[in-house]
């Protein structure tokens, strides 16, 4: 094993490491976590959601959605919400099943701004492909010849 | 987090002029490491927990400046020895630049954590919303090509002095 791996090893160490702290010890209480047990986080602030949108507005709240994930209605103004769009939320949750209190974040233009940050993503993968190759043989990144 | 063109446009503004030492205005150049840098903390995190949601706290401290001088540092390494010192500092600095422009935009529950591992506090300064963020797109890539059509008139222009001189 080279030098270069060693460091790589002990980076990729490193960065597991930071992972496994955040997915254990992160502060915030998800929705998923609230509904596998209503009673334990009854009254609690929910700050997480996976990929929270707007399902049906009714005049009193909303009906918040979730990526691969269950829905749950929500009391709260309604000024500005629109359905169909992804949402920034933090809501107590009630073990009945809902959210009250919850201040509301409409992301417009978020599908917008995924698909437009594709092209400079590609771009810079193009340009860098362009620039540099793995070396089999030294197992490593190398200028090509007109770097 | 501003769009990945705001990011990339910005980036393209702050290092395009240092290009101007060099004796001629095109070409390849290890530049890309530092739009690579700046785009890394959102390519390590948002396509992963976009399309699989339940990954979130496992990718996010890549987009913190741990995880991604981390990230940066692995990236590094794998290059030739004698660019790894460069290469590593094109893409902190990058990171850095994607970290202060993050700073901006304002969230519900905050997405600056500078000083993870040992603190969750964000440190956003949180001025504008991403949404709004995006109506500037068409200002950062008129300014990067004005930009590129004065590099390009400062090279014809020297290009020529130096035939006449």
């Amino acid at each position: 094993m080279t030098n270069r791996w060693i460091k790589f090893s002990i980076l990729a160490a490193a960065a597991a490491g930071l992972c496994a702290r955040s997915v254990l010890f992160h502060p915030w209480l998800s929705l998923n976590e609230c509904l596998a047990d209503p009673s334990a986080h009854d009254g609690s602030r929910v700050t997480q959601f996976r990929e929270p949108k707007i399902g049906m507005v009714f005049g009193d709240g909303f009906l918040l959605t979730q990526k691969k994930g269950e829905s749950i209605r929500v009391f709260c103004d309604t000024t500005g919400l629109v359905g169909g769009e992804f949402v920034g939320v933090t809501a107590v949750f009630h073990k009945e099943g809902y959210l009250d209190g919850a201040v509301t974040q409409v992301a417009s233009l978020r599908r917008e701004k995924m698909a437009v940050s594709v092209v400079p993503a590609a771009a810079v993968c193009l340009l860098f492909l362009s620039q540099f190759r793995w070396n089999m043989k030294k197992g490593l990144l190398e200028p090509k010849k007109h770097a | 987090m501003p769009d990945l063109v705001t990011h990339a446009a910005i980036a393209h503004l702050i290092r395009r002029p240092f290009d101007l030492k060099k004796k001629t205005g095109t070409g390849p150049s290890l530049r890309v490491l530092f739009y690579l840098g700046t785009l890394l903390p959102d390519l390590l995190t948002r396509p992963w927990y976009i399309l699989f949601p339940a990954t979130h706290d496992f990718t996010l401290p890549f987009h913190t400046p741990a995880g991604a001088l981390i990230a940066c540092g692995m990236i590094a390494v794998l290059f030739e020895t004698t660019l790894q010192k460069k290469a590593f500092g094109l893409l902190a600095a990058g990171s850095v630049l994607h970290f202060v422009l993050d700073g901006f935009q304002k969230q519900i529950i905050g997405n600056n954590f500078w000083l993870y591992p040992f603190s969750w506090k964000d440190y956003g300064y949180g001025i504008i919303w991403a949404g709004e963020i995006m109506r500037y797109i068409p200002c950062w890539l008129a300014l990067a090509a004005l930009m590129e059509i004065g590099i390009a008139v400062y090279y014809r222009a020297r290009k020529q002095n130096l035939r006449e001189s």
